[in-house]
């Protein structure tokens, strides 16, 4: 836990009410028993962000597309009236591109996250409880504060032991911040 | 030479051909060309050379005529003439042998060349004998002695004659005869006689030959001018100067006869010929003889040549022959190996369709051959193959065929015995109606009887009445019968009409099949639609249940965001989710089953049509049944007819015969009635008899009829047996061919 904090305060230190917000959410959940991840899969493979972290999850996945938009923006997606921002996790990820297909979702975040945003995924799964035991922080590790950047091996908070697969907990935080990152980096 | 191809073949055969030919030719061209150069040489040389030697030979003949000639010839003039042409003959006799003897040396022969040095040598001898002679022979002393004699001498001795009879007229014209006149005188006549006798001495010098006749003539001339000598000093009478001109004219003449003389000592005419009949012939000879010898070489070498172009040409034959045999041979074996790579595999292939023809299918040719043979013999394996795949589907048919056979005359076989029932019913029945007529005309009989006896006997009421009464019985036996012939017939008829029945029913119950398969059809299409529909349905339930799942998940995260307060509608919504999926598959196991249940619903559909084509074969066989049957029962029903009129008639006759028994009552009281009566039974009786035999031959009728059932039936038994028969053949036809895949199945 404390190391995670750490973690966080070193890497973003954008946005202090939001990490605030996290940080208080997460402890507070981690206080108690378990925690709860909301998982989808990728490319076949397991993935979950914190469930407090967590708005919404539609079908709606049409997105209108922006121009001049980086690769990892899908476009924009109207919910109800309201226009978010669609990321394309799979890209994020570097993993290959793949079309939509009816399975796909999109995954809302609250604003303590991001603001409007969320990211498509392949097929949602199901809630996940899971024990303080079971998780272990994700921490490259070398060169720890040296390097002001984010890498994409960043998006990665944790890895959850499954009694049957691994579940590669990411860090919605940082999925906005790479893409103005590397907007920045490419202007 | 296997893999060639037939026109490679071919053209390897007929180069080979073409080559041994060319050979021959080439070795015959070679061989003549020999013969050809024999020959020529022949010709060039031997023959130019005896050419040549004959001219050689008429040349120098030639010269020696004109040699003999130019010697004979007395004038000088064509002596010489002559003697010009013996020397250019001659001449040219020494060309011909120069050209000659170039040829020889040419030639090269050692023999001919000594003997043309030979002729040569002759040839030089008799040159210069001839050149000798011939110069002889132009100098013609003796002509030119005769001449001076006949000449000079002549008129000089005219000359001294004259003076002489001048000086003897001299003598005698004094007239007066001295001593010395007289002496004059006879010494005038002595030189006178001496003088005279001097032209025949000459003439005699020159006719000999001899030197001694010459010295003699000679010395006898001398005496004779020395005797006239003398004798002038007489005759002159001492007259000097009358001497003077006769003894210049004396010195002349002794001049003149010296000349002569030695003009006749020269004696060229006699040398010449003598040289030319001696030396001239032996060199002559010798050369002659020299020419000979050459000749005879010359016809050796000719006979040489001969022998040689003989032989060249012996030779030449031997070669052309051996050249063709070899050509032959070599052509004959390669033509043997073409023949044997094209026919061996031809006969293979044709073996293989003789196989085939006779029904063995299994065999093929091995043939690695890539030319058009082994394209044959793979199209013949081709071949054998289809015809074994189309042999093979052919026994299938077959077997379906024997059994639809076999099925068939089971069919027939029961219609046989069906139709056999019937005529044996029809035959009882005919037995039956033969037996009423044969009661009827016992009847007749007894009626007719009756009819007589009631016309003579009328105290024999008794009688008639017992007569009577056995008609009546007859009649009523007769009644009886018709009546089991008609229940009989009745009883065909109803069986005949049983099996219509039987057969409507069945087609009937065909027809409603066919019409419960198609409507069975239908209600599966419907069914196959309703699942159709189901899955629909299911796909929205999936599709809800999904929507549920979603609306789950998002409650489930708005109770977590909740915190305390929405831990209970978490529970709530939690459940929700697992309600949700277990409705998923739910639907998802209807999907399947109703996949299933489409699956074998068109398998049943299938199966329906199947049946249906099944049932309207049934039905189509049953509509020919029942229109046979249906032929039977109008038959059947026929003959039912006439029973049914027999029946009546015998009836009637029944009802007679109860009159006649009414009648016979009376009789007792009235004859005369029972008289009319027993007429009227008669008459009664004869119609009935007619009737009756109207029906035996109706019912002769329906038994024919029914035989010709029975036939009809017993030839579709046998149309049946003879199908069996057929597919049973065709099933052997087919097994005669040996397939492998029956081999298989053999073994």
């Amino acid at each position: 836990m404390n190391e995670k904090s750490v973690d966080i305060e070193g890497r973003v230190g954008g946005w202090p009410d939001s990490e605030s917000q996290a940080t208080g959410a997460t402890n507070g959940i981690d206080s108690e028993t378990e925690r709860l991840f909301c998982t989808f899969r990728l490319d076949g493979q397991l993935f979950g962000v914190d469930m407090l972290d967590v708005k919404e999850v539609t079908t709606e996945t049409t997105s209108m597309h922006i121009a001049h938009a980086p690769d990892e923006v899908l476009g924009l997606v109207n919910i109800r009236g309201h226009i978010y921002l669609a990321l394309d996790l799979r890209t994020l990820l570097g993993m290959p591109e793949t079309e939509l297909t009816g399975d796909s979702r999109l995954v809302l975040f609250k604003p303590s996250v991001g603001n409007a945003f969320g990211v498509i995924v392949d097929a949602i799964s199901e809630i996940q409880s899971a024990d303080p035991d079971s998780l272990e922080p994700f921490s490259p590790g070398d060169h720890e504060g040296l390097v002001p950047k984010l890498r994409r091996v960043d998006l990665i908070a944790a890895i959850c032991k499954l009694p049957d697969e691994l579940l590669v907990v990411l860090n919605p935080l940082r999925f906005l911040t790479i893409v103005e990152q590397n907007i920045a980096t490419s202007v | 030479m296997k893999n060639f191809k037939l026109a490679t073949k071919m053209l390897l055969l007929t180069t080979i051909l073409m080559s041994s030919a060319v050979i021959v030719a080439f070795v015959a061209v070679n061989r003549l060309s020999a013969v050809s150069a024999q020959l020529r040489q022949l010709v060039d040389s031997t023959i130019v050379k005896a050419n040549d030697l004959s001219e050689l030979h008429v040349k120098f003949l030639a010269s020696v005529r004109a040699q003999k000639n130019s010697v004979l010839s007395p004038e000088d003039d064509t002596s010489k003439a002559y003697a010009a042409i013996s020397r250019t003959s001659l001449t040219e006799a020494r060309d011909v042998l120069g050209k000659l003897k170039e040829l020889v040396t040419k030639d090269r022969i050692e023999k001919q060349s000594k003997v043309i040095d030979d002729i040569v040598r002759a040839f030089d001898k008799v040159e210069s004998v001839h050149n000798a002679i011939l110069d002889l022979s132009v100098q013609n002393t003796n002509v030119k002695a005769r001449r001076l004699l006949s000449g000079d001498v002549q008129r000089e001795t005219e000359l001294l004659l004259s003076r002489f009879r001048v000086w003897a007229d001299d003598a005698t014209g004094k007239g007066v005869a001295t001593e010395a006149q007289v002496t004059r005188l006879r010494a005038l006549y002595e030189i006178h006689d001496r003088l005279m006798s001097i032209q025949p001495i000459v003439t005699k010098h020159i006719e000999s030959s001899s030197d001694e006749e010459m010295s003699i003539q000679e010395s006898k001339l001398d005496d004779c001018l020395e005797q006239i000598k003398n004798g002038l000093m007489v005759a002159s009478g001492g007259n000097i100067a009358n001497q003077v001109d006769v003894t210049t004219t004396l010195s002349e003449l002794k001049m003149t006869l010296a000349r002569i003389t030695k003009y006749s000592r020269l004696d060229t005419n006699n040398q010449s010929t003598s040289m030319s009949l001696n030396e001239s012939r032996v060199a002559a000879d010798e050369l002659v003889k020299r020419i000979d010898e050459l000749e005879n070489l010359l016809l050796a070498e000719a006979k040489d040549g001969r022998d040689s172009s003989d032989a060249a040409y012996k030779l030449a034959v031997w070669w052309i022959l051996i050249a063709t045999f070899s050509g032959i041979l070599l052509g004959g074996l390669i033509a043997y190996l073409v023949k044997e790579s094209v026919t061996r595999p031809v006969f293979q292939v044709r073996n293989l369709a003789q196989a085939m023809a006779g029904g063995d299918l299994r065999q093929r040719i091995p043939l690695e051959q890539q030319d058009e043979v082994g394209e044959l013999s793979d199209a013949t394996n081709s071949l054998a193959d289809s015809l074994t795949r189309i042999v093979t589907q052919i026994q299938k048919v077959s077997e379906s065929l024997a059994g639809s056979a076999t099925d068939l005359t089971g069919v027939s076989n029961q219609l046989l015995s069906q139709s056999e029932t019937v005529s044996m019913k029809s035959a009882s029945v005919a037995s039956a109606s033969e037996q009423l007529s044969n009661n009827i005309s016992t009847m007749a009989a007894a009626a007719e009887e009756m009819s007589v006896s009631v016309a003579s006997i009328s105290s024999a009421s008794e009688e008639m009445s017992v007569n009577v009464g056995t008609i009546s019985s007859a009649a009523e036996q007769t009644s009886t019968n018709v009546g089991i012939v008609s229940t009989a017939v009745g009883e065909i008829s109803s069986s005949f009409t049983d099996v219509l029945n039987d057969v409507r029913e069945g087609s009937r119950v065909a027809g409603e099949a066919s019409r419960m398969a198609d409507s069975a059809t239908a209600t599966i299409q419907t069914l196959s639609q309703s699942g159709t529909e189901i899955s629909k349905v299911t796909e929205a339930i999936k599709m809800i249940a999904l929507q549920t799942n979603l609306l789950a998940l998002n409650a489930t995260i708005e109770a977590t965001s909740a915190g305390e307060a929405g831990k209970g509608f978490a529970v709530v919504a939690h459940e929700i989710k697992e309600l949700a999926h277990q409705s998923a598959k739910a639907a998802e196991d209807i999907a399947r089953k109703i996949e299933g249940v489409q699956n074998d619903t068109r398998q049943t559909v299938q199966v329906i049509q199947n049946v249906s084509q099944i049932i309207k074969d049934i039905n189509s066989s049953a509509g020919r049944i029942s229109l046979s049957v249906e032929k039977q029962t109008r038959a059947a029903t026929m003959i039912s007819h006439n029973v049914v009129e027999a029946d009546k008639g015998v009836s009637n006759i029944a009802r007679s015969i109860a009159e006649v028994a009414k009648a016979a009552g009376d009789m007792s009281r009235n004859v005369a009635e029972a008289a009319r009566g027993a007429t009227d039974v008669s008459r009664n009786v004869g119609e009935a008899a007619k009737a009756s035999g109207g029906i035996s031959s109706d019912i002769h009728g329906v038994s024919v009829a029914s035989k010709s059932t029975n036939q009809s039936a017993s030839k579709v038994h046998e149309s049946a047996e003879r199908l069996d028969q057929i597919a049973k053949e065709l099933r052997k036809l087919v097994g005669r061919f040996k397939t492998n895949t029956e081999d298989t199945d053999a073994e």
